[in-house]
C-alpha cells in the first residue's frame, strides 16, 4: 500500500521540522512543501491498485484483523485521500505570505493536522479513528490560536472545550461498541453488528454522530464554525472549511455504511439534517458584514446540500453519487474563496467588508478567481458547482418537490450572499486601493483551483465517473469486509 | 461518439458555445473605459460623481434580512460558550432519541 505512506511522510516532516528548520526558518517551509508534495505521489500511486483490487490492505507489524491495526483504503476513501493531499500541498504553498515568524511551530502544527486527516482517512478500526481525530484536534487547536490576538485565543479556547466535549461523546460511544461487539475492526463490526441493531448501537452511533457532524458542521453542531474561521489565518481557515469538514462527512459515512449497515428510517434524519444546515446557512450568511464568517456560513450551508443527497439516497440511489460529486466539488470552492478573501484580509488586517470595500479591484486574479469560486457556490451553469447541485435537484424532484424548492431557493440565496460579497469587495469603489503584488505562491493555487472549478463544471462527465466508483465502493461493503478479514 | 469517461456531447457544445460568445464579444470591439462625461445625467443637467452612482451592497438585502426575521435567527450564535455547549449537547440528546425511535 502505497498512500498509508503520507502518514509517516507527515509526522516525519512534523517532528524535523524543529530540528532542521530552528537553524533556518526558510528550510521548514521546504520541509513541508516535499512532504505534502510526497504525499500527492503516494495517493496517486493507490489508484492502479485500488481500481483492480477495489480495496488495499495494510496490516500493521504482520497482525492479521480483527486483532491487529489494519488500515485500509478503497475508491470511497482514496478520492478524499487525493483531495487531502493537494489541498493540503496548496495551503502549504499559499502560506508562504502569511507566516513571516513563528514558521517552525506553524508548519510542525500543520504537518500534524495533514498526519491526522490522513488517519482518519486510512484508518480501519474505531479507536485509531479516534487516535487520529483527536491529532487532528489538537492541532486544529492550536492553529486557531496562532494569530495570538485575543479574539484568536478566545476562539481556540472555546473550539478546545467544545472539541473535548464532544471527542467524549465519541469516546462514549465507541466503548458502547466495543461492550457489544467486543471488536472495534470496522470490518469485524460490519459483521457482528450486521445481524441485529438494538437501542444501545442506535445510541453508540448518535453519540460518535455527534462528534463527526460537529467538525463538519451539520447544524445542530455548526455553532463553532464560523467563530474559528473569522479568528483563524486564511490559509488554516481554508483547509478547515473544506478538508477537515469532508473528513467528518467521510468518517459519517464510513460508519453509516460500512460498519452500522444504517436502516432505512435513519435517512430521513440526514434529510431532516442537511434542510436545517442548508436553510440557517444559507439565511445566515446572507447577514454577514463579516467576509470570513459570510463564507463560513456558506460552508455549513454547501455541507447541508451533501448531507441532504445522502440522505435522499435511500430513495433515489443516483443521490449518493450526487452528494459525493457535491462533496468533492465544494473542497475545491471553499478552498477557492478562503485564499481569494485571504488576500484581501492579509493586506487590510481586516475581515469587516466595511473596511474591505473595493480594495479587490486593484488584482484581476484575485477578482475572478473569487468571482469564479462564487459563481460555483451558487451552482451556476458552467461551474462544477452547478453539475453536482443540478443532480441533487434531479433526485429532489424523485423524492419530494418540497426539497425541490428549498434547495433551488438556497442556491438563489446564495447567488445573493455570494455577489454580495463580490460586489462589496471588487466592484466598489475604494477611497484608497493598497496596490496588491502577487506572487507564484498565491496565484498557482488560485489559478489551478479555478481551473479545476471550471473544467469540473464543462467536463462533468469525469466528475460523475469519479463520484459513481466512490459510491460503489460506500455502498456495497462486502469487498471491504472481505478485504480486510481475508 | 464523443462519449467518453470524460467528455460528452454536453461538454463539447459547453465548450463550442463559450468560445461563440467570446468572439462575438470581441468582435462587438468593446471599449474599456467609461469616459466621465457618460455618468452625468442629461435631463436636468446633473453631474455625479461616479462613486455617487454605486449602490451600497452591504445593505442590499437589508429589507430581506428584517422580512425574514433573520436577524432573531442569529441571536442564537452570541458566541456564548455556555450557551454553545447547551445547544450541542441539546442537539447531541435529540438525534439519539431520534435514532432510537425510528431505528
Amino acid at each position: 500500500m502505497y498512500s498509508f505512506l503520507s502518514i509517516p511522510i507527515f509526522l516525519a516532516a512534523g517532528f524535523l521540522i524543529p530540528f532542521i528548520g530552528s537553524s533556518n526558518a526558510k528550510n521548514s517551509r521546504r520541509i513541508a512543501l516535499i512532504a505534502s508534495f510526497l504525499a500527492i505521489v503516494v495517493s496517486l500511486f493507490e489508484i492502479p491498485s485500488v481500481l483492480l483490487n477495489k480495496i488495499s490492505v495494510k496490516y500493521m507489524s504482520g497482525w492479521m484483523a480483527p486483532y491487529g491495526i489494519s488500515v485500509a483504503v478503497d475508491a470511497f476513501s482514496l478520492v478524499f485521500i487525493i483531495l487531502a493531499s493537494v489541498i493540503g500541498f496548496l495551503v502549504v504553498l499559499y502560506s508562504k505570505k502569511y507566516i513571516t515568524s513563528w514558521s517552525v511551530e506553524y508548519y510542525t502544527l500543520l504537518m500534524l493536522l495533514f498526519t491526522g486527516v490522513m488517519g482518519v482517512l486510512h484508518a480501519g478500526d474505531l479507536f485509531n479513528l479516534f487516535v487520529f481525530f483527536e491529532i487532528l484536534s489538537i492541532a486544529s487547536y492550536a492553529l486557531t490560536a496562532f494569530h495570538k490576538n485575543k479574539k484568536s485565543l478566545e476562539g481556540a479556547i472555546k473550539y478546545l472545550i467544545l472539541g473535548s466535549f464532544t471527542a467524549s461523546f465519541m469516546l462514549l460511544g465507541i466503548a458502547i461498541i466495543y461492550g457489544i461487539a467486543g471488536t472495534l475492526n470496522m470490518a469485524d463490526l460490519a459483521g457482528t453488528l450486521g445481524a441485529g441493531l438494538s437501542t444501545s448501537t442506535a445510541i453508540a452511533f448518535g453519540l460518535i454522530f455527534a462528534a463527526l457532524a460537529f467538525k463538519s458542521a451539520v447544524v445542530p453542531f455548526h455553532y463553532l464554525k464560523s467563530d474559528i474561521l473569522e479568528v483563524t489565518i486564511p490559509p488554516v481557515g481554508a483547509f478547515f472549511a473544506s478538508i477537515v469538514s469532508a473528513t467528518g462527512i467521510y468518517a459519517i459515512m464510513r460508519l453509516y455504511f460500512t460498519v452500522f449497515n444504517a436502516g432505512f428510517l435513519t435517512h430521513h434524519i440526514l434529510i431532516l439534517l442537511g434542510v436545517m444546515s442548508i436553510i440557517l446557512g444559507s439565511l445566515m450568511a446572507l447577514k454577514q458584514k463579516d467576509i470570513m464568517r459570510l463564507l463560513a456560513y456558506s460552508a455549513i450551508a454547501q455541507v447541508g446540500f451533501v448531507v441532504l443527497a445522502f440522505g435522499m439516497g435511500a430513495f433515489v440511489s443516483e443521490s449518493y453519487i450526487a452528494g459525493i460529486y457535491h462533496l468533492i466539488n465544494i473542497v475545491f470552492i471553499d478552498a477557492l474563496l478562503f485564499f481569494c478573501a485571504g488576500v484581501l484580509v492579509l493586506k487590510h488586517k481586516t475581515t469587516n467588508m466595511e473596511h474591505l470595500q473595493g480594495v479587490g479591484t486593484v488584482n484581476p486574479v484575485l477578482s475572478y478567481g473569487f468571482l469564479i469560486g462564487a459563481l460555483a457556490n451558487a451552482g451556476v451553469p458552467l461551474t462544477n458547482g452547478f453539475a453536482s447541485k443540478w443532480l441533487i435537484y434531479v433526485a429532489s424532484i424523485k423524492v419530494s418537490p418540497i426539497l425541490t424548492i428549498i434547495t433551488v431557493v438556497a442556491s438563489a440565496i446564495t447567488l445573493a450572499y455570494s455577489l454580495k460579497a463580490y460586489s462589496v469587495l471588487f466592484l466598489s469603489n475604494a477611497k484608497n486601493p493598497k496596490t496588491i503584488k502577487l506572487d507564484g505562491t498565491i496565484i498557482f493555487p488560485i489559478v489551478f483551483l479555478c481551473i479545476i472549478c471550471i473544467a469540473l463544471g464543462i467536463f462533468y462527465t469525469a466528475g460523475i465517473s469519479i463520484s459513481e466508483i466512490a459510491t460503489k465502493a460506500l455502498l456495497n461493503n462486502k469487498p471491504y469486509i472481505l478485504g480486510v478479514l481475508g | 461518439m464523443i462519449n467518453s469517461m470524460f467528455f460528452d456531447t454536453i461538454s463539447v457544445s459547453l465548450i463550442f458555445f463559450v468560445l461563440l460568445v467570446f468572439f462575438v464579444y470581441l468582435a462587438g470591439k468593446p471599449k474599456k473605459a467609461v469616459t466621465p462625461g457618460k455618468t452625468s445625467i442629461y435631463a436636468c443637467g446633473e453631474n455625479l460623481n461616479p462613486e455617487d452612482l454605486n449602490m451600497v451592497q452591504k445593505s442590499f438585502y437589508t429589507t430581506i434580512i428584517d422580512a425574514l426575521r433573520i436577524n432573531k435567527l442569529s441571536e442564537l450564535h452570541s458566541g456564548n460558550l455556555t450557551e454553545y455547549l447547551f445547544l450541542v449537547a441539546a442537539g447531541t440528546f435529540a438525534i439519539i432519541i431520534l435514532l432510537v425511535l425510528l431505528w
